[in-house]
């Protein structure tokens, strides 16, 4: 371009002479006159910003050793599930804001699974019960008045316990505290007590009933097995006390630090469940073969329960395994989600069998995470049938949505002359009922807990409550008379605690710790015969398909649907999200003429289920696989409007995804094509690594023979750099991620999503693939081949029958030479010199060049405000961090926040952070501590322990983009593979020249 | 005339600026940053820093408690100021106005709404324990460095620009100076230090 140099500065020069003369300027003073004009200008900004005044109020007396803006934690039990793990609710100026496992804690040691991350939404979820409801509001009630609802409520409830014959529904109650609370009301009511879990763990104590005298769930021990044969149980997904079992098997197939040996884990199942994911071997066997399978290994193990069925399993893997339990004996450990008793019986047999019970399974001290008792509330269905039923109380439990029969129920429910609930919400089941008593959210009062016998929990409130809601506890004392407790709860816990379980704890000590660990070692009851296991071999035949349901991962039982995060949070398998879906392996998809997407129908009976069909490779053949926990209709704002899907299941519905629950205990029924369905909201629709290196993994018998097996680079990266490289004088932040230990749980993805105002989108635009989160876990099914040595590639999918999968969680890799940084014509994004790449929001102009150039796929882009639709929500959000607006790219910034703070509390004891100190939100929560965060400088730090490990990796390492997050790859317990030893025979061929250091 | 034609131009000048800035302001939702140079409010209560801090010598810091522990400096809590007013009543008719509106909201629970004075933009992450603790080694920075000579003033008005620049020029400057003494952490100028 012409650079014009002829513009004169003197405008005043073409002046006509008299005008000039006129106006007796000089070039001098016009200068001082812009001066001026130029102040006043500034006068009008300044003007203009002043009109914004910001106020702040000062409390009136600031409470004692609270510091506004500094974050303090509180020990908590968390109650999203009856796992009961130990937390630490970080509470900032009041408010509550990031749930954390607590590291002292016995159960979790400091991991916390999705839902327990996702606890804050359930908090400040608008939607929920603000004040106690009744379906007809009597004389008297007054919308404005809390106190007088209440009262007018207890008023009508003691009225109806008058009535007698009352029964009292609930999920599990394990508090020492809360179980008296409930056998005070019950003794003074006459109530009954029934206790029941959607997701029922009955059949196991049932077995042990009938094989140890004693109906109670073993407190298992992954930590002491060597080898795990697990038949659908999903220990690592959300299995009774998911966390707790998947740092015990973390435990054993830890290889960093030295460690060569690893567990066994071998997974028989019919679906594909993150724990088969996760196993060594598996092998695909449907429900109705599974007795078989454990009749054929009891036999092999020296029992005689009968010819075995056929079966899909071959014989001499059979063998194979059953040589490996009776090696490992005591140390090995079969488990099973199965709800046929006599199956679990003979779960029982072969464990005994090994000598398992006192060494990988303990009855003593035994679980209380699961305490529903099925067989009671059969009974009670029938009482209620019979209408022997005049008052039911309801408390925590939505039966009319999650039981089978949950329309009968709704029917029978209809008939009690008085039903009571004690809910969050106005659910399915308590709307259906005269009054709900609103219950406090799990942060709002005072609770106890005893998830495994002795391990006794507090939960204490980090919030004053946000509504006019009581606890459910008070409600109950309330109702049995005792106006003090009920008035003041934390005196009547803090009084039974000083009375039966502290034993000479302090109070506040107890609240400190949030745990009194009373566990002794006791005898356990002794084994006493499998009982009758008759049949127990045989297999179900049924037509059509075989119907398996589970619970799903993100939405718990369904208990958590209005939880937009969790909503939004993909399957870790089939990775939708916003749906339901009926999975099934591509196979069976091909034979009967299916395609992902289409809308089908599976009936049983007269249940049925619409949901849309989406791939699960794995899964047996003919099996259709559904989650439980979608559908809720009364479950708040969430589940209406997202328009599409339900309206495809119904036009009439307003709910996500169709309810599965009345199939839950069908077998056997039919899938027939009713439509189709484009928008599914998969993130990831790319099974395959097409033969690239991106998530390494090697068999263990090959490792043991080079470490550096599977993670030999074919093309080793060429160093050429356009600027002059970096120089990290201090910190240099990195993280390794362990392959080996990730099961693909999600929970750092609702961690960081917590942690840095991550905001959801909704289905629709995950749809558009503009999903936010910032840790995302690829899945990726592995490139092997088939039985019968062919792998069949269909365009983008695999279609193998039995693919190993491998999960990679994949953020900001914090490039060295980062394409993002270099193409961004603002610097929005820039390199710190601590090895960071930033991304500074307010510079940020939204061309969005840095994703495009982005390698990895991690950055994501603001493309609407996505605001919270209720104020209340935004209590939610981090201050520590911006909350970005429309137009403006994110991603991973390795928790920064966390990094300055941990920064800033070593400086004022003019240290440097140690090692350890710094936890990234991922890293804190994961339950397997897969994910390590450090600094590389530091030679004696884990993370650059890890980096010299030879598994070690970056990936897409070949175009040098020298990340900050490096991968250890996957080592899998089983025979080496074919093609992974010609491999590694290959790179030794040609020399260790690519390895990756 | 001169002055005459010069105060002409001067209106005419806020005249046109005001309702573009304004309009500027209003539609993009645009906060024009850190150019709050002498923004003054006018206080519920006309407290004056230059009695408090200046004649009566208290310190910053037993008022501004949080200062050193925390990101925020913290406007003080109402029981601080009744801490002395519950005896110190005033002595001219304004002051025990004054004063006996400030306990009447401390009774009553109502509370004193303040003005903020120093406005940092949302995507501003100022911590002010660090450089009360842990800058200059240590030493830290007097409330003064930044805010100015606030003992010496009235009703408090944002006396430094607070700008980007500003912030930036100074830990460039003590940059130099902490390597000259070998001092750690230095001042940092990533742009994840301040903006995250």
């Amino acid at each position: 371009m012409e650079i014009r140099t002829d513009i004169r500065t003197d405008e005043l020069a073409d002046m006509p002479e008299d005008l000039r003369a006129e106006m007796e300027i000089t070039s001098k003073s016009r200068r001082d006159f812009m001066k001026v004009t130029g102040m006043a200008a500034m006068g009008a900004v300044i003007a203009g910003c002043t009109a914004q005044d910001i106020t702040v109020k000062p409390m009136l007396r600031k409470p004692e050793g609270v510091t506004p803006g500094v974050p303090y934690e509180y020990a908590s039990t968390c109650q999203m599930c009856s796992a009961n793990c130990g937390t630490w609710m970080k509470v900032r100026d009041g408010r509550p804001m990031k749930a954390e496992g607590n590291r002292d804690h016995p159960q979790n040691q400091g991991g916390l699974c999705t839902l327990g991350q996702a606890q804050l939404w359930n908090l400040y979820n608008p939607d929920r019960l603000h004040g106690p409801w009744a379906k007809e509001a009597p004389e008297g009630w007054d919308e404005a008045d809390a106190r007088q609802q209440w009262a007018s409520l207890d008023a009508a409830v003691a009225g109806a316990l008058k009535a007698g014959s009352v029964r009292l529904l609930t999920g599990t109650v394990n508090g020492p505290a809360a179980r008296a609370v409930i056998q005070q009301f019950c003794d003074k009511t006459g109530a009954k007590h029934v206790a029941y879990d959607a997701c029922s763990a009955w059949p196991i104590a049932a077995a042990h009933r009938d094989t140890h005298g004693s109906a109670r769930i073993p407190h298992y021990r992954f930590d002491n097995a060597e080898v795990v044969v697990s038949f659908d149980a999903d220990f690592l997904g959300n299995w009774i006390s998911p966390v707790e079992f998947a740092r015990q098997w973390a435990k054993h197939r830890d290889l960093r630090f030295g460690k060569k040996s690893m567990s066994r884990h071998i997974q028989f199942e019919s679906r594909l469940s993150t724990t088969g994911a996760c196993a060594d071997e598996r092998f695909r066997v449907r429900n109705a073969e599974r007795g078989a399978v454990l009749a054929d290994i009891a036999n092999r193990l020296g029992g005689n329960f009968g010819e075995p069925g056929k079966h899909a399993v071959p014989a001499a893997d059979l063998e194979r395994i059953v040589k490996e339990l009776r090696t490992a004996g005591r140390l090995g450990l079969v488990v099973s989600g199965s709800h046929d008793v006599k199956q679990q019986r003979l779960i029982n047999w072969i464990n005994d069998k090994l000598g398992a019970y006192g060494s990988t399974i303990e009855l003593e001290p035994y679980s209380q995470q699961k305490l529903g008792n099925d067989e009671a509330l059969n009974a009670l269905v029938k009482e209620l049938e019979s209408g022997a039923v005049k008052t039911l109380v309801l408390w925590g439990v939505n039966p009319v949505f999650d039981l089978p029969n949950g329309a009968k129920f709704k029917e029978l429910l209809a008939k009690v002359p008085n039903k009571i609930a004690i809910s969050h919400h106005a659910d399915e089941t308590a709307s259906e009922c005269d009054w709900i008593a609103a219950e406090d959210d799990a942060n709002e009062g005072w609770n106890d807990f005893e998830p495994i016998r002795g391990l006794h929990t507090l939960a204490q409130p980090t919030v004053r409550r946000l509504w006019d809601t009581r606890g459910a506890l008070q409600s109950l004392l309330k109702w049995a008379g005792d106006n003090e407790g009920a008035r003041d709860y934390r005196a009547f816990l803090q009084g039974f605690w000083e009375k039966n379980i502290l034993a000479g704890m302090a109070w506040a000590t107890a609240v400190a710790l949030g745990v009194r660990d009373r566990r002794e070692p006791t005898a356990a009851p002794a084994f006493k015969g499998a009982g009758d296991v008759s049949g127990v071999g045989s297999v179900a035949a049924g037509d059509g398909f075989e119907i398996v349901t589970f619970e799903s991962y993100n939405l718990g039982d369904g208990k958590h649907a209005g939880n937009g995060w969790l909503q939004e949070m993909p399957d870790p398998l089939v990775r939708a999200s916003w749906t339901n879906f009926a999975a099934m392996s591509p196979i069976t998809m091909a034979n009967k003429g299916l395609e992902e997407g289409d809308l089908v129908e599976v009936k049983a009976g007269e249940a049925t289920c619409k949901a849309p069909v989406v791939r699960m490779p794995g899964a047996a053949e003919d099996v259709v696989v559904l989650p439980l926990g979608y559908g809720r209709t009364h479950a708040g704002r969430i589940v209406h409007g997202m328009g599409e899907e339900s309206e495809a299941v119904d036009p009439d519905r307003k709910s996500i995804g169709d309810n599965a629950y009345p199939l839950s205990v069908a077998g056997f029924g039919s899938v027939t094509k009713v439509g189709s369905y484009h928008r599914l909201a998969l993130i990831q629709t790319h099974d395959s690594q097409e033969g690239r290196p991106l998530a390494k993994d090697t068999a263990l018998e090959l490792w043991k023979q080079d470490q550096h097996s599977g993670n030999h680079h074919e093309i080793p990266p060429v160093d050429v750099t356009l600027w002059k490289r970096w120089e990290y004088k201090g910190h240099k932040w990195g993280m390794v991620v362990d392959l080996n230990l990730c099961t693909g749980c999600n929970a750092c993805m609702m961690a960081c999503q917590v942690e840095n105002n991550v905001p959801i989108v909704g289905k629709d635009e995950v749809w558009r693939r503009r999903e936010m989160h910032w840790i995302r876990i690829d899945r990726y099914f592995e490139d092997t081949r088939n039985a019968d040595g062919k792998g069949i590639q269909d365009g983008n999918q695999t279609t193998l029958e039995n693919p190993e999968v491998v999960f990679q969680p994949m953020m900001c890799q914090h490039c060295e030479n980062a394409p993002c940084e270099t193409v961004c014509p603002v610097i929005a994004t820039s390199h710190s010199d601590e090895g960071l790449n930033i991304q500074t929001y307010n510079r940020c102009i939204g061309t969005r060049y840095c994703a495009n150039n982005c390698p990895y796929k991690v950055r994501r882009f603001n493309w609407f405000n996505y605001k919270h639709r209720d104020l209340t929500m935004n209590l939610v959000l981090n201050p520590d961090l911006t909350v970005r607006s429309q137009g403006v790219m994110e991603k991973c910034s390795m928790c920064a926040q966390r990094i300055y703070d941990g920064k800033r509390t070593s400086a004022l004891h003019k240290t440097k952070p140690k090692d350890g100190q710094i936890l990234t939100a991922c890293q804190q929560t994961c339950p397997t501590q897969a994910i390590v965060f450090g600094d590389q400088n530091d030679k004696d730090s884990v993370v650059a322990k890890l980096g010299r490990d030879p598994r070690n990796y970056a990936v897409i390492a070949e175009i040098n983009t020298r990340p900050a997050v490096t991968y250890l790859t996957k080592v899998r317990n089983r025979p080496a593979k074919p093609h992974e030893k010609a491999e590694l025979e290959k790179s030794h061929a040609h020399g260790h020249d690519g390895h990756d250091h | 005339m001169n002055a005459k034609l010069a105060i002409l131009f001067l209106m005419l000048t806020i005249g046109t600026a005001m309702p573009v800035l304004l309009g500027i302001r209003d539609t993009f939702d645009v906060q024009l940053a850190n150019l709050h140079t002498g923004y003054q409010p006018e206080q519920p209560i006309p407290y004056s820093h230059r009695l408090h801090a200046g004649y009566l010598n208290i310190d910053c810091q037993y008022c501004h408690t949080a200062a050193d522990q925390s990101r925020h400096a913290g406007v003080p809590n109402l029981q601080t100021c009744m801490n002395c007013h519950n005896t110190v009543k005033g002595n001219t008719t304004e002051s025990k106005e004054r004063i006996a509106l400030l306990a009447s909201k401390f009774a009553d629970g109502t509370g004193v709404e303040w003005k903020k004075v120093h406005n940092n933009p949302d995507f501003v992450y100022f911590n002010h324990m660090t450089h009360v603790r842990i800058a200059k080694n240590g030493e830290g920075f007097t409330c003064q460095e930044c805010h100015g000579p606030m003992e010496n003033e009235g009703v408090a008005h944002q006396q430094n620009i607070l700008s980007m620049g500003w912030c930036v020029n100074c830990h460039r400057t003590w940059n130099e100076e902490y390597k000259k003494q070998g001092w750690e952490p230095a001042a940092p100028l990533n742009c994840d230090a301040c903006h995250r």
